[in-house]
């Protein structure tokens, strides 16, 4: 039977194919230009997460079958919340780590007890990258309170298209070249708590 | 027959591996959507759910809004209802007083961003007076305007967020130290309510950003939000807890999120009104934490309440805060747009009178 399903992983599956040799192709032709572009300072591709607005996709356009954004967590800004709304599905029933209690269909989000403060127990979020397919979901139910996850290009996979296909398809423009010496971007809340914790 | 060896022409070879290439990047160009426009095609339980949260069942909803006007602040942070109704919008530098037409009556210019007040009701010995918290510290104006006291700071890492008045008690919420002072009318620190474990009124407040709420109940019990445990809670002025009730979930009946609700008000019959963050909603519980109905949606409020296209440091701390007028109306300030506005219930029957000055 032909399902609409089928038919979507057919053609993701054939998607994703030609992706890869475009990637290949494409870092061919950036690493060319690179060699040719004297002095100027090398720039990366880059998510500005206070411009993002986790439409989903970053999962799917990337050249790469595996794309190389990822959610990535700002433990300053994390409150360490036991309910979650970056962990926990909207519809979960028991505050536990059982599969069907969780938001992230690829179970990236890990939930580690720290401690007890003031007889509230608290929790570390962290991303398990090599299971997240940036598709922004616990990025969205984290954004729903005090927003400390957040969507970044991750430079150990990205490829540097020179025409990064996700800037091309991203609705709200938060893709940007970054100088490649700073590579990261951070959310301008993220920055001021870690500035302040600096301080 | 004589068996002769194939002869294929020269470069057809190349020919047909340069169309099949062709061929390849041509169904590669069809095939990849490189401008975003048919959307992420990610399977459904990639996609945050949120929108079903968001529709609210036209059957709760008994409330309708009766006015809504822009209170004109940049940076929106409480209100409250003071004598005659008149309602009173902190934010920026300042308090704005309206009428509920919105009609600007009078303004109280301030030192410092508000960031809570309440008014004394008509039944309290200081009716009428302002009191607002400024950061770390409470001002006391008169209701026109005057400054009267300015209380020393209650910390250095105060960050007073509700203000709530019994007769001769000054309840602040302070989240900075998740604790709640108790002060005598006139500035004098009286105790505390949390913040120090095993101490006399020690209560374990989880309060993971800037919204932790306090309000007086006609049953002589102050009502804490305990926002991270995402429960009301009561207490006898020295700090015993005597109840609680809440429980955390995006359905209706459940308080959102991690940390919810941010802002509740008392009607005059004891129920509640709570406003949620986040997921923006207004609803009424019963006097023991039972679900009622929905005073308002998402849909009411700011764009940023969680609307796609909207970037998603607009979604952060979307809240609004309320309080009960004289006639049982529910007024909202949102804090995303700045925007007041009044509820009343849809049969109009006023089933909550007078207003108890809480907030
Ligand atoms: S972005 Fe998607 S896949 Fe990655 S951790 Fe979040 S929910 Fe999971
Ligand atoms: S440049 Fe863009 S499309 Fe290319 S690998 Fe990096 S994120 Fe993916
Ligand atoms: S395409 Fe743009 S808006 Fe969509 S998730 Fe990626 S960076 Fe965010």
């Amino acid at each position: 039977m032909t399902s609409a399903t089928n038919r979507q992983d057919r053609r993701q599956f054939l998607g994703g194919g030609a992706r890869t040799v475009g990637a290949m192709a494409l870092a061919g032709f950036s690493g060319f230009l690179a060699g040719r572009s004297g002095k100027a300072e090398e720039t990366v591709w880059q998510i500005d997460p206070d411009v993002c607005t986790t439409c989903g996709n970053c999962a799917t356009y990337c050249v790469l079958d595996e794309s190389a954004v990822k959610a990535v967590q700002c433990f300053d800004l994390c409150a360490m919340c036991d309910p979650c709304p970056g962990y926990f599905d909207l519809s979960h029933q028991e505050r536990t780590t059982a599969a069907e209690n969780q938001l992230c269909p690829t179970g990236a989000v890990l939930r580690t007890f720290i401690a007890e403060q003031a007889g509230v127990p608290r929790f570390e979020y962290y991303i398990e990258e090599k299971d997240c397919i940036g598709c922004g979901k616990c990025v969205e139910g984290c954004a729903m309170m005090n927003g400390s996850l957040y969507l970044q290009v991750r430079h150990d996979r990205c490829v540097n298209c020179n025409q990064c296909a996700i800037a091309i398809a991203c609705p709200s423009q938060a893709f940007r070249r970054v100088p490649a010496s700073q590579p990261y971007l951070m959310k301008k809340k993220a920055l001021a708590a870690t500035q302040r914790r600096g301080s | 027959m004589t068996n002769q060896p194939a002869v294929r022409p020269a470069g057809l070879g190349v020919i047909v591996v340069v169309a099949t290439a062709a061929l390849v990047a041509g169904l590669a160009v069809w095939l990849i959507d490189r401008s975003g426009g048919s959307g992420h095609r990610l399977p459904e339980k990639f996609v945050y759910q949120i929108d079903k949260y968001k529709q609210i069942d036209p059957g709760l909803l008994a409330y309708e809004e009766v006015f809504c006007f822009d209170s004109g602040l940049k940076d929106a942070s409480a209100v409250a209802i003071g004598l005659e109704d008149r309602i009173f919008a902190a934010g920026d530098r300042s308090i704005r007083i309206f009428d509920s037409r919105g009609g600007r009556l009078a303004a109280i210019e301030l030192a410092a961003r508000p960031s809570c007040l309440a008014v004394a009701p008509a039944d309290h010995p200081q009716a009428g007076r302002v009191f607002v918290g400024l950061g770390d510290q409470i001002g006391v104006f008169s209701g026109e305007g005057q400054p009267l006291a300015s209380w020393p700071p209650l910390g250095e890492k105060a960050i007073l967020t509700s203000i709530a008045l019994a007769e001769a008690d000054v309840f602040a919420a302070d989240a900075g130290q998740a604790r709640v002072h108790r002060l005598s009318l006139e500035g004098d620190v009286l105790g505390a309510i949390g913040g120090q474990r095993g101490g006399r009124g020690w209560a374990p407040f989880a309060v993971p950003s800037p919204f932790f709420d306090v309000a007086m109940h006609p049953d002589g019990w102050l009502r804490v939000v305990n926002p991270g445990a995402l429960r009301v809670e009561a207490y006898s002025f020295e700090g015993n807890l005597q109840l609680f009730w809440g429980e955390g979930g995006a359905r209706i009946d459940g308080f959102f999120g991690c940390c919810n609700p941010a802002n509740i008000a008392v009607l005059p019959d004891g129920r509640f009104v709570t406003a949620e963050k986040g997921l923006v909603r207004v609803k009424i519980y019963s006097a023991d934490g039972q679900f009622e109905s929905v005073v308002a949606g998402p849909e009411t409020f700011g764009a940023a309440a969680g609307a796609v296209n909207e970037s998603l440091s607009d979604h952060e701390y979307t809240a609004v805060d309320v309080a009960v007028d004289g006639k049982g109306r529910v007024v909202v300030l949102d804090l995303t747009t700045a925007k007041i506005h009044g509820f009343q219930t849809k049969a109009g029957s006023g089933e909550s009178e007078a207003a108890d000055g809480s907030r």
